[in-house]
């Protein structure tokens, strides 16, 4: 490789880069499994006493494995003039000296929003078991809040590790400031991606000390590996090692530059393996801020300082045991233009300092000529560049009368960033060349007042002496008494003796705002974010269980209730459901209520309110977290996981006793895992994550199919747009995860939930029908805000309705902005902003008769987009807002409008409010009639008979009574209990549905009649069949009629299907 | 410094102490109510969080989520296997899988850590006025609970109901009848046979929520054995309120002793 590997003829591509130590015995490598072609040769490098002997080329074998034997002869081939006359192996393996404590040290990493580059340097340089190490880390993006994250979560318990921002653009501008800031006497500089020897800094610092004129040393740097040619030829254009022979340059009297200096290559980045004393660099001048990575010239900062060093009388040294790795970048090496930018590197520093010789230029041979051409064409604008960069430089520095790039921040006092209240970074700001106060990146909040460096080692407990809790407890009471608001209005509701409405309004309003206000102001602790959202989350649950504290009244929890019933009456899953034959197939929720009533004793109402209560938690915590993953920010997180609540569906529907509401909540705490996995890809806690991923979307898969596609929809897009999207680290797509996902659901729809495609294709088919209709005219649209049953909804209702969907449709735009410019890279948030869009697509479906229910289905994964959309808009705006409390009451208010808007859409006006469910009498309470009919059945005619009934009464009967009810017209027992008169067929039906007993119910009303105490309205007419209907079969008299309630009868069939 | 070890134990201890005595019918109510939220939330996703995820660097927060979610993970995918095995899902069953699962969990997690600080937790103690407001606000949540769960008077137009229901039973019919009505209600209900005849009739006086049951033995009302009852409020003497007709098989001659019960 580069200089090491000969001519590399041999080499085949991919190839790995791997050490040899010959100081100890040789062992077999195994490389590890690479997306895409495995490798075909290993370069091994061979060390002995930490001194690089040579590479050598050795083939790998399909399963990625070199032998010992292999790696001997390899080693032998190339080597054997190097090797030690007794063989390989044949040292005892020596433990390195520790460096001796001549000279204190500091290590400056660049990065420029690069987290998972910097974290595996980070840890490469802590692997150097330097204990009085100081480590300082420069931020070239200021407020890039991802990279603090990384540095308080990851490496806080790190001594000696600082945090530095530099708003100047360019590498120089950050070594500078690095520079600035180090208090070692010798200062190493290294890249975000680079990962380091153990032995870096210790050889560095032992070169550095070999001889007191030696004021830099350059080390050697190598590639992880070698993926394609493309990175062959890189390499051997601009490998970034001198050889492996230790070189000390010196400047002979009346020369430009040492003769042996490759310039090229100095020229190349060199600088990321670069240490130097840090008095000589600072009164020397620093690096030249018109040099380098992000200035128009691009190259040559680290070639600069060389000459200046060697001009000044000082020594160069090489020091090839000195190693550092360079990972491969994401962007695909070019290199015609790495040859162009060398070249204007080159002929910068040339025309920079006037040499009269032009720069010896080191090319391999078989160099294309082509390459060659664009290296001197780029060495002839290399002075136009340097100028034009030197002017723009010092126009700025004149601009802001200071000098360029010069300054000394080692006694400037320093921030205390506080993230969460919990974890703290000291941070030092540079902006415009001297410090300044750091910008407070999302969720982050200073330390007041930060009075000198290092001034508190510990500063969260002082800082969060004064309220520990934050308002969290303030805002709990406010929450109460929004709860309590809603609980009068259920009560006027129940009694009939005024209108809830208001007070429900009022009391949602009281939960949402203030704390809405608290997440959306900057300076909150992540612990009392936390708090607050377990609080709304919990709070808005209590809407939907005021509204039902008895016993469960929606049609699908009757539904998933008689499954826990039957699980726990047969003792085993999987118990046909007549009513929905799809949710046994589906048992999660119900295994694990039916676990908590059986062992804690519980009711199956109490263990479901359970259940489902703490998969809100989960559901709105896992939100959050996901959410901070993605963006590094607390604040983002939180207003994400308090907008979702605006999703139509939120309080009610998924609030209610069914499979969703649970799986929807592992589903979220799988994609957080999975952001944990993508940002932790490649290190030792992937493995760990991806196994927790696995479990849970195995949980989500058993317990519902629709959140369990839209999860497997979720993680082939990441998949796709990380292997798609520019400038992503193509390993970090989750193909394993989401195939491991894939076959676990196709396992269980070939095995267990067959008939999970004769449930869902109806609807989708059907949906996909009535939109055809509606839009060709065949169909008419639906009118809005018009229940199936009971009034329609005030007209102020539709305001808020369509206000919240005007005003979620205007911020959409600006939290797609942020997307595309701070996240475009980010495969998850891309996919998210994806599902935001495709949720504005499904609106115009509410009008469609047959598809508005699909939509709103739909609107539980799609919404997870939107929160996060308008959440990244919020937090933009908030933070370059003037008036930053107006901006907080503005979300607040944009909060309150979309969550009314959610709830008006997703719930009819008369249904939000509890109904007389349980009605208060002389002597106790009595429950509603068809509700205590069915436990008359499930107590007097023993469980598990075959029933016909109206929809709600079957219902009740499977889950209060028991019994295997068939309602609908699969079979078609709607037409005979609705008909007039027996019809000859009728009999036979029965007969062939092996009914038994017939629940005829007199009322006429479609959404669950007999789950409350019945008074007709006045406005609803018809509200009970005729006489004829419901006495039918008293006229034909085979059938006994068992018992009578007024509005609920039942018969005994069996003597008139069996004449 | 703890050892985050000890935690491991003590869970594991936990577990297995829970799930002996869930073995207990008699168990008090509220440790059984802790020990099965334990077990089924929180106790095999700890541990379980520990095997998987190690010690490395996870907040309070997402060590809680990761810990819910798995704990209901393997109550999910523990009761299918459960299933699978063709075992009977019962307490014990599901006892003995969590627990289990824990304590296997927290064993493994044990072997794979050696010497794991837990870090000296940093929290003051609360301010007592938010001791207070958290009280309040619990205070207060609770009352609207109560208060949701308090039936009230119905509105206007709500009126109760009376079950009636005739009952085939060895060598008789069981009548009953049962008073969901808003206040006490009396009552005449006439037995008899066919539609007409009527051989018995009884005065009953019954308040909500309160239960009667008639049971006649051997009985035979006419050639077609249909037993038919109506029920009357006294209020409404002629007109019947509530009605049952069944057909019994023919038993011998009737028997004039009769028996009934009431219930409230």
């Amino acid at each position: 490789v580069g200089g090491t590997s000969g001519d590399g003829e041999a080499l085949a591509v991919p190839a790995a880069v791997r050490i040899v130590d010959l100081d100890a015995p040789l062992t077999d490598v195994g490389l590890p499994a690479r997306p895409g072609p495995p490798y075909r040769s290993l370069v091994a490098v061979a060390r002995m006493g930490g001194e690089p002997l040579g590479a050598a080329t050795i083939s790998v074998d399909a399963l990625g494995w070199v032998s010992r034997e292999q790696l001997a002869a390899g080693l032998y081939s190339e080597l054997d003039g190097q090797l030690p006359p007794h063989g390989i192996p044949g040292r005892t393996h020596r433990r390195p000296k520790k460096r001796s404590r001549r000279h204190s040290l500091s290590v400056v990493v660049t990065t420029r929003a690069n987290p998972v580059g910097l974290e595996r340097c980070l840890r490469s340089i802590i692997d150097c078991d330097d204990d009085s190490l100081e480590i300082i880390v420069v931020e070239n993006k200021p407020g890039f809040a991802p990279t603090r994250h990384l540095l308080v979560e990851r490496f806080e318990a790190i001594p000696g590790l600082r945090y530095v921002e530099e708003s100047r653009r360019g590498l120089s501008h950050a070594r500078n400031a690095g520079l600035a800031v180090a208090e070692g006497d010798i200062v190493a500089f290294t890249n975000d991606d680079i990962v380091v020897d153990p032995g870096w800094l210790g050889r560095s610092a032992k070169a550095i000390e070999r001889s007191d004129d030696v004021a830099c040393v350059a080390g050697l740097i190598l590639p992880l590996e070698v993926e394609t040619d493309a990175d062959l030829r890189l390499e051997r254009f601009a490998g970034l090692c001198w050889g492996l022979r230790r070189r000390t340059y010196r400047l002979e009297d009346g020369a430009d530059l040492p003769p042996s200096l490759p310039h090229t290559r100095c020229a190349a980045r060199s600088g990321a393996n670069t240490t130097v004393r840090a008095d000589v660099a600072r009164e020397l001048g620093w690096f030249d801020v018109s040099l380098g990575a992000g200035t128009v010239v691009g190259r040559g900062e680290d070639l600069d300082l060389y000459i200046r060093l060697l001009r000044d009388g000082h020594a160069v040294a090489y020091e090839p045991s000195a190693i550092v790795w360079r990972a491969q970048s994401d962007a695909k090496p070019h290199v015609r233009r790495h040859a162009y930018r060398c070249g204007i590197g080159v002929g910068a520093v040339r025309a920079k300092h006037k040499l009269a010789s032009r720069p010896r230029v080191v090319l391999p041979s078989g160099t294309p000529g082509g390459v060659r051409r664009l290296e001197r064409l780029g060495t002839l604008l290399g002075p136009a560049a340097y100028l034009v960069s030197r002017i723009a430089a010092r126009g700025r520095a004149r601009w802001l009368g200071r000098p360029a790039g010069r300054l000394d921040a080692r006694r400037t006092p320093v921030e205390l960033m506080l993230l969460g209240g919990e974890k703290a970074i000291e941070v030092v700001s540079f902006r415009d060349g001297e410090v300044a106060r750091p910008p407070r990146a999302p969720g982050w909040h200073r330390r007041e007042p930060a009075v000198g460096r290092r001034a508190a080692p510990v500063p969260t407990v002082a800082a969060r002496a004064a309220a520990p809790w934050g308002a969290a407890p303030m805002l709990m009471l406010i929450a109460a008494i929004g709860v309590a608001l809603v609980a009068v209005g259920d009560a006027l509701a129940r009694s009939g003796t005024g209108d809830g409405r208001m007070l429900f309004w009022a009391g949602v309003m009281t939960v949402v705002l203030p704390i809405a206000y608290r997440l959306a102001s900057e300076d909150v602790q992540r612990g009392e974010r936390v708090v607050l959202l377990t609080v709304f989350g919990l709070a808005l649950y209590c809407v939907k269980f005021l509204r039902d504290p008895f016993a469960f009244t929606y049609a699908d929890e009757l539904v998933h209730v008689a499954n826990v019933n039957a699980i726990l009456q047969t003792g085993h899953l999987l118990t046909p459901n007549s009513i929905l034959p799809v949710t046994p197939l589906y048992p999660g929720l119900e295994s694990a209520t039916a676990a908590l009533a059986s062992l804690a004793g519980l009711s199956p109402f109490a263990a479901g309110i359970v259940i489902v209560g703490v998969g809100r938690v989960l559901l709105t915590l896992g939100f959050f977290l996901f959410v901070e993953t993605l963006t590094g920010s607390t604040r983002t997180g939180g207003i994400a996981a308090l907008m979702y609540a605006a999703a139509p569906n939120y309080i009610f529907f998924t609030g209610q006793y069914s499979y969703e509401s649970l799986a929807l909540a592992l589903a979220i705490v799988t994609v957080f895992v999975l952001a944990r996995w993508m940002r932790a890809s490649g290190s030792a806690d992937s493995s760990g994550w991806s196994i927790v991923i696995v479990l849970v979307t195995a949980a989500t898969v058993v317990t519902h199919h629709m959140t369990t596609y839209a999860l497997v929809a979720f993680l082939l897009a990441v998949s796709v747009l990380t292997a798609v999207l520019p400038g992503v680290r193509s390993r970090a797509a989750p193909w394993l995860i989401t195939g491991a996902a894939v076959s676990l659901t196709a396992l269980w729809l070939l095995t267990v939930a067959r008939r999970t495609d004769d449930y869902l294709a109806p609807i989708i088919k059907g949906a996909i029908a009535a939109t055809s209709d509606t839009l060709s005219g065949e169909a008419a649209t639906r009118v809005l805000f018009r229940p199936s049953a009971g009034p329609p909804a005030p007209v102020w209702e539709h305001g808020v309705a369509i206000g919240s969907v005007v005003v979620l449709m205007l911020v959409m735009p600006f939290g797609l902005w942020t997307v595309w410019s701070r996240f475009r890279t980010s495969p998850m948030v891309v996919a998210l902003a994806a599902a935001g869009v495709l949720y504005g697509a499904t609106l115009p479906l509410r009008l469609v008769p047959g598809a508005w229910e699909t939509a709103s289905r739909a609107s539980e994964f799609l919404f997870v987009g939107v929160a996060v959309v308008v959440a990244l808009a919020g937090v933009e705006r908030l933070a370059t807002s003037r008036m930053p409390r107006l901006g907080r009451w503005a979300i607040a208010g944009f909060a309150g409008i979309i969550i009314s808007g959610g709830i008006v859409a997703g719930s009819p006006s008369e249904s939000r409010l509890a109904p007389t469910y349980r009605i208060v009498s002389d002597d106790g309470a009595v429950d509603p009639e068809s509700v205590t009919a069915a436990g008359w059945v499930g107590s007097n005619l023993g469980h598990g008979n075959r029933f016909a009934a109206e929809p709600s009464d079957a219902r009740l009967l499977q889950s209060y009574g028991r019994q295997l009810a068939i309602a609908g017209v699969y079979p078609d027992v709607q037409d005979i209990l609705h008909a007039r008169r027996f019809e000859p067929w009728m009999p036979r039906l029965l007969r062939d549905a092996r009914i038994r007993y017939v629940s005829v119910d007199s009322r006429r009303i479609s959404a669950n009649p007999g789950l409350y105490a019945f008074s007709p309205p006045s406005s609803w007419t018809a509200a009970l069949f005729p006489g004829s209907v419901v006495g039918k079969f008293d006229r034909d008299g085979r059938a006994d009629r068992l018992f009578d309630s007024g509005h609920v009868v039942i018969y005994d069939i069996r003597a008139m299907t069996h004449d | 410094m703890t050892d985050r070890r000890n935690d491991l134990l003590a869970v594991a201890l936990w577990a297995a102490t829970a799930a002996a005595l869930l073995q207990f019918d008699s168990l008090p109510e509220g440790l059984r109510l802790v020990a099965g939220l334990s077990l089924v939330l929180a106790l095999p996703g700890y541990a379980l969080s520990y095997v998987v995820l190690g010690t490395r660097v996870l907040g309070p927060v997402e060590r809680t989520v990761v810990t819910v979610a798995l704990a209901l993970t393997v109550s999910i995918l523990g009761t299918l296997l459960l299933d699978l095995l063709s075992l009977n899902l019962s307490s014990r069953t599901w006892s003995l899988l969590l627990a289990g699962t824990t304590v296997v969990a927290c064993a493994i997690a044990r072997r794979a850590q050696t010497d794991v600080p837990r870090e000296r937790s940093t929290r003051r103690a609360p301010r007592p006025r938010d001791v207070a407001a958290v009280g309040v606000a619990v205070a207060i949540t609770w009352s609207a609970v109560v208060l949701a769960r308090t039936p009230l008077r119905p509105p206007n137009g709500v009126t109760g109901y009376t079950q009636l229901w005739a009952l085939p039973v060895a060598g008789g019919v069981e009548f009953g009848v049962a008073s969901h009505e808003l206040g006490p209600v009396r009552y005449r209900l006439e037995v008899g046979a066919d539609e007409h005849a009527t051989r018995r009739w009884v005065r009953l006086r019954l308040s909500p929520r309160e239960q009667w049951t008639w049971l006649v033995p051997g009985v035979s009302f006419s050639p077609s054995n249909v037993v038919t009852a109506r029920l009357y409020r006294a209020d409404r003497p002629h007109s019947p309120y509530r009605y049952v007709r069944l057909r019994v098989s023919p038993r011998g001659p009737a028997s004039t002793a009769h028996r009934s019960r009431r219930t409230p």
